[in-house]
């Protein structure tokens, strides 16, 4: 492992299902260490499934993906710890048995932490995952993720699901959780929640082009716009979109 | 990381397996017991009563454990298919572990399990037999069945003569060597088509899974019924043709000569399925 190299470098992906027009399109991104960085963008325009990717749930096309400076493997997910937007564990589990797993499997991962925010957001351990409700589901599903402490966090919609008041107890999670030496792409509609919390952004359109990207308080200071108007300016509704 | 994952495929059956497996070998004591009423209350005016309470124990305790495997099967299919091509598969392949371990600790787990299931119907019918009388024979069912094997064993013994622990033993290995290769090529094939039809299919994965099974069933069925032909008719010419006939010894050496066919055939059919699997889960991976 290279310690110079961005956690995250992708270089021309390309996918598409079946026979339909590519979701990414020669896609390019790079994503230095220590950075909170917004994936932000209209439905369909290939933010999940470029995370998806990443997380060897698909199987690109081609182009390359280096974690850390090497080629993904199935090694790879040691250093990459993934939130889906779906609910996927199995729901027939408890919730302390869903830390014995994740205790299991990734060495990095820190009971202790997962206890502490499962109690802090009210979340009993001794429930099924199926008693819990769908906010409580992703509410668990996000500490366990964010309860490693590994070098790329990729967090889909974390919020979507979430009360507005237990929102910014995640977002400080987030921020709190994660070490300088780690990264954190984040994809989400809620702009102006995450607004906060975000270092970089970047907007992707349809197919994966990248229209905008940049430092986050850079991009306030000169323009004197939040990135979340920012975005709604981009994306108008037109022709295009 | 092997023994993790296999851990953890184990205890996701075990429970349900277990308490299957003990409602399975009360059955079939209950339907030993079944037997045992149903002979003394035939022709007992006093009894007729509960004649139908019998038969339906019977019935009921038979149709349990002939269900068993294909209950056993059912768990570890559903498991593997939850495990692989559901939301699960979003945690299962984004654990730091090879696709190939994942798939070997569900072979393993399928083959513990199946072998268990194996044994334990075996445990069931005889605890049934040993239980249910034997009617007008005497003593019990089990022992007129035993007794019934009597005259081919001995036929067997015969044929085998000087060289009987020899036989035995061959026949002992290469039969069980049979049983596991048998098992890990049904657990492969099922395996096979649930990871061909859920990477083919975007939608109804396991109706897709399902028509590939039965396809590749076909596919192989038609080239054993060649293969059978042909050591048929090699057989029959032994039998038939003066020319050709061999001391009963080189029967049983051609037996077990074709036994060991099916073994390695098997083994073949086995690899092709375990190598096209894991190479699909590498290399086509595409969850919803």
């Amino acid at each position: 492992m290279n310690d110079n190299s961005p956690i995250l470098q992708c270089k021309h992906l390309v996918k598409s299902y079946g026979n339909a027009a590519p979701v990414l399109k020669d896609f390019n991104i790079s994503v230095p260490a220590g950075r909170i960085l917004g994936l932000l963008g209209p439905n369909g325009c290939g933010k999940s499934t470029f995370l998806k990717l990443v997380a060897g749930i698909l199987t690109p096309d081609s182009g390359s993906i280096e974690i850390c400076g090497e080629p993904r493997t199935e090694e790879s997910n040691r250093l990459i710890s993934y939130l889906p937007e779906r609910t996927y564990f199995n729901s027939s589990m408890k919730v302390y048995q869903l830390i014995d797993f994740f205790a299991d499997f990734y060495e990095d991962f820190d009971p202790s932490v997962a206890e502490k925010m499962l109690k802090d957001l009210d979340i009993p351990l001794d429930r099924r995952l199926a008693a819990l409700s769908k906010g409580m589901k992703e509410k668990t599903q996000l500490i366990m993720v964010m309860s490693r402490r590994t070098r790329l966090y990729m967090l889909d919609e974390p919020i979507g699901g979430v009360d507005p008041a237990s929102r910014e107890y995640i977002l400080n999670t987030i921020i709190g959780n994660f070490n300088p030496d780690a990264s954190v792409i984040i994809t989400t509609h809620l702009i102006a929640d995450i607004e906060p919390v975000l270092d970089e952004f970047a907007f992707m359109a349809y197919g994966g082009e990248i229209l905008r990207a940049g430092n986050a308080e850079r991009v306030r200071e000169v323009t004197g716009r939040s990135i979340d108007q920012l975005f709604r300016e981009v994306f108008r509704c037109s022709a295009r979109y | 990381m092997f023994r993790k994952v296999l851990k953890h495929d184990l205890n996701a059956i075990l429970k349900i397996w277990s308490i299957i497996t003990a409602t399975v070998l009360v059955l079939s004591i209950v339907g030993g017991l079944c037997f045992r009423g149903l002979n003394a209350a035939t022709g007992q005016q006093s009894q007729m009563a509960f004649i139908p309470l019998y038969l339906l124990g019977i019935v009921l305790s038979v149709i349990a454990v002939a269900a068993y495997g294909v209950v056993t099967v059912a768990l570890i299919m559903i498991r593997f298919y939850k495990n692989f091509f559901t939301d699960e598969g979003y945690l299962t392949f984004t654990l730091p572990v090879k696709r190939s371990t994942l798939f070997n600790s569900k072979l393993l787990s399928a083959f513990i399990f199946n072998t268990a299931t194996f044994l334990v119907t075996v445990i069931a019918v005889t605890v049934m037999l040993a239980i249910a009388p034997g009617g007008e024979y005497g003593g019990s069912a089990l022992s007129v069945l035993l007794d019934s094997f009597s005259v081919p064993f001995a036929a067997i013994k015969s044929i085998m003569n000087d060289r009987l622990a020899f036989w035995i033993c061959a026949y002992a290995v290469v039969g069980l060597a049979y049983v596991l290769v048998a098992f890990v090529h049904e657990t492969l094939l099922l395996f096979c088509t649930v990871t061909f039809g859920s990477i083919l299919a975007k939608k109804h994965k396991i109706l897709t899974s399902v028509a590939v099974y039965y396809g590749i069933q076909l596919l192989i069925q038609t080239v054993w019924l060649v293969v059978e032909g042909v050591l048929s008719l090699g057989i029959s010419a032994i039998s038939v043709v003066p020319e050709v006939l061999v001391p009963e010894t080189q029967v049983l050496w051609l037996v077990l000569g074709i036994l060991l066919f099916y073994v390695c055939a098997l083994a073949l059919i086995a690899s092709f399925f375990y190598k096209f699997a894991v190479s699909r889960l590498r290399g086509n991976l595409n969850l919803a």
